[in-house]
């Protein structure tokens, strides 16, 4: 009798796995990804309008799990770039999301249009989901072969003032459509 | 002072010498200051361009080190490839791996971690580490290292041209100063070459030629100016040398024409003088015996006067005619043992003034020389005789000696007679000299001057030392080469 139990109980619990969604990502993926976030910051120019004063500190927003948040949190703690510091914010959903510079999309969440047109301009826009450059999004990130896929919608980008280094669009595919 | 003088160096070779090493000093300083010039802006240039190079590699690749994109990488270092002289390039992360590397066909070996920032030269080889910096951050290190043989190829070509211009530019300059040192030494070679020849040849005629128109000329010049007052110098003086030596040569005539017609005259004289003479003593002996006591005693004194003055005249005109015939007639020198003369003089003419006065005469060992016989028997006689005459009160002491030197002998007569005042040593060698009334010492005054012409035949030379009142030493000298004159 006990023994049965202890099977159901299992069984469950691996139906209750196979079942809760997508494999959990590799940790080396999301720390591919969470560096990919920080070393944005060096690549990208925002416009000066979007920073209040020269010390302002460039605000990524996370709408994605705390873990990752988290890690994001994690990488770019002390760094600097141009003498800003940088500061992470997590969203739990749409309507948290406030002025920020980066926004990252976790993949887990259903990303619209709308989403993208948000009332906040130069913002620069990161999934890793799917299609999501033709869904209006700028840079999409995808690992192939345990490397980082990124592509890069440049035209999106500098449709919102935001311009990228010549030295990250080289490493990746642009698409501009 | 020092004056020594270093082997013979000629001025031609003096002044090239000088020529060459001023230039070649010269060219070689200023090649020296162009190679090490350029081997300080070699380095310079070379560090500056590197440097250059490696900012905008390490600019190129944040994107490659941040995004850890390896391809991307290599693809940047890879454009190091136009740089022949990059052997090795690599990029570190920030923890200090090494992410990425090229390669040129020389390198190989990448340090296991990057060094200190900056450029460095190790081992003929330049390494560079660059900060690879995106935005204010360091994402990384670029290291680059260069080989610089092939760079230092170009300046074994410096080091060959600078050789081949030294070797031209010190020929050229060999060339040239061996043209222009002759405007020095040539005048200063002809102006030896002058006075050489004037020295040589005793020519005052000679004059330098005048070759530049500097302090050289001047001194050709000054040296042509000597040699003209020399040259009048010279010929003043030898025409004042033959003039004189005409009116030498004038008197000398004469004297000897005069001296031969005194000696004539007194031979004549003397030998003509003897026949009266001869026949007014004979006559006055003649005389004297007849009539000795038959008249009167005034008869008997004249007489005897008389023929006193005529034995007075015999012996003067005998004296005179000996004194002529001594400078007339040529000496015969033969080989005279003296001490023969010497004893025949004393035992036969003078055996009777010795008895009469007591004389004791000695004599050194005497040598046999050549010399005129005749005239020694003359001189000795003369001498010992004046030595026996002349005594003081102590009876006489007369002593021979003989001393022989180098080129000559010397004979000694020695008295210890009256004597002879210092002043008059030499004027009793005078012809008619006499010291003494001839009351007191009979003489004719002719001796003395007979024995020294005798000596002067004999290229010798008499004189006498004395102490008045202690007697008197008359010493001659007679020459060991006396050769006959040819007839």
């Amino acid at each position: 009798m006990h023994r049965r139990i202890t099977f159901c109980v299992g069984f469950l619990f691996c139906l209750g796995f196979l079942f809760s969604g997508k494999a959990a990502p590799s940790s080396r993926e999301t720390a591919l990804k969470a560096v990919f976030l920080y070393h944005c910051t060096h690549f990208v120019e925002w416009p000066t309008e979007s920073f209040e004063d020269s010390k302002s500190p460039i605000v990524i927003g996370v709408l994605a799990s705390e873990s990752f948040s988290d890690l994001v949190e994690e990488t770019v703690k002390g760094e600097q770039v141009k003498g800003r510091s940088i500061t992470v914010v997590r969203y739990r959903d749409v309507e948290e999301i406030e002025k920020c510079h980066i926004l990252f999309i976790g993949n887990s969440t259903e990303v619209d249009r709308s989403i993208l047109r948000s009332k906040y301009r130069n913002m620069l826009t990161i999934s890793d989901t799917e299609n999501f450059l033709s869904r209006g999004g700028m840079i999409q990130l995808g690992i192939e072969r345990n490397r980082l896929q990124v592509k890069i919608n440049q035209r999106a980008a500098k449709s919102e003032g935001l311009s990228i280094s010549s030295k990250l669009l080289r490493l990746s595919q642009v698409q501009n459509d | 002072m020092n004056g020594s003088i270093s082997s013979r160096d000629s001025i031609q070779g003096k002044l090239t010498r000088i020529i060459m090493l001023t230039s070649g000093t010269a060219i070689l300083l200023a090649c020296i200051s162009f190679i090490t010039f350029e081997l300080f802006s070699f380095r310079r240039n070379l560090i500056s361009g590197v440097t250059a190079l490696a900012k905008v590699v390490a600019a190129n690749s944040t994107g490659a080190i941040a995004f850890e994109n390896i391809v991307d990488a290599k693809e940047v270092l890879a454009s190091l490839k136009t740089r022949p002289d990059v052997v090795e390039a690599a990029l570190y992360k920030s923890d200090g791996t090494l992410f990425a590397s090229y390669v040129s066909d020389q390198g190989g070996q990448f340090p296991i971690s990057p060094g200190s920032d900056g450029s460095q030269f190790v081992k003929g080889e330049l390494i560079f580490f660059e900060p690879v910096i995106q935005s204010d951050t360091r994402l990384g290190t670029l290291y680059i290292k260069v080989e610089l043989s092939s760079l230092y190829d170009q300046f074994h070509l410096y080091g060959i041209i600078v050789i081949i211009v030294l070797f031209c530019s010190i020929s050229f300059a060999f060339i040239l100063s061996r043209r222009l040192q002759a405007k020095i030494s040539m005048p200063i070679l002809e102006l030896a070459r002058s006075a050489k020849v004037v020295s040589d040849q005793n020519d005052y005629s000679i004059r330098a030629r005048k070759l530049s128109n500097d302090e050289l000329g001047d001194l050709t010049d000054t040296f042509n100016q000597m040699l003209n007052r020399i040259h009048q110098m010279n010929s003043e003086l030898e025409r004042r040398v033959k003039e004189r030596t005409n009116q030498l040569e004038g008197a000398n005539k004469e004297l000897a024409r005069s001296n031969s017609e005194l000696e004539q005259f007194a031979y004549v004289a003397s030998h003509d003088l003897q026949e009266p003479l001869r026949m007014m003593a004979g006559f006055s002996a003649l005389l004297a015996d007849e009539y000795k006591g038959k008249l009167s005693t005034d008869a008997d004194e004249y007489l005897t006067l008389i023929i006193d003055g005529a034995k007075r005249m015999h012996s003067l005109v005998n004296d005179l005619l000996e004194f002529s015939r001594v400078g007339r007639v040529a000496a015969n020198f033969t080989q005279v043992n003296l001490e023969k003369v010497v004893d025949s003089v004393l035992s036969r003419d003078l055996k009777g003034a010795i008895m009469e006065v007591g004389a004791e005469v000695s004599r050194d060992p005497l040598p046999v020389i050549t010399a005129d016989s005749i005239q020694m028997t003359q001189l000795f006689l003369n001498l010992i005789g004046n030595a026996i005459k002349f005594h003081g009160a102590k009876s006489p002491r007369i002593h021979i000696s003989a001393k022989e030197e180098d080129s000559f002998w010397q004979f000694s007569v020695r008295d210890n007679g009256i004597g002879i005042k210092p002043e008059y040593s030499e004027k009793i060698f005078l012809i008619f000299q006499r010291l003494h009334d001839r009351k007191e010492y009979p003489g004719t005054g002719i001796g003395l001057a007979i024995c020294k012409k005798i000596v002067e035949q004999h290229k010798g030379k008499i004189w006498v030392s004395s102490t008045l009142g202690e007697g008197a030493t008359f010493h001659f000298t007679i020459a060991k080469n006396l050769k006959n004159e040819a007839v």
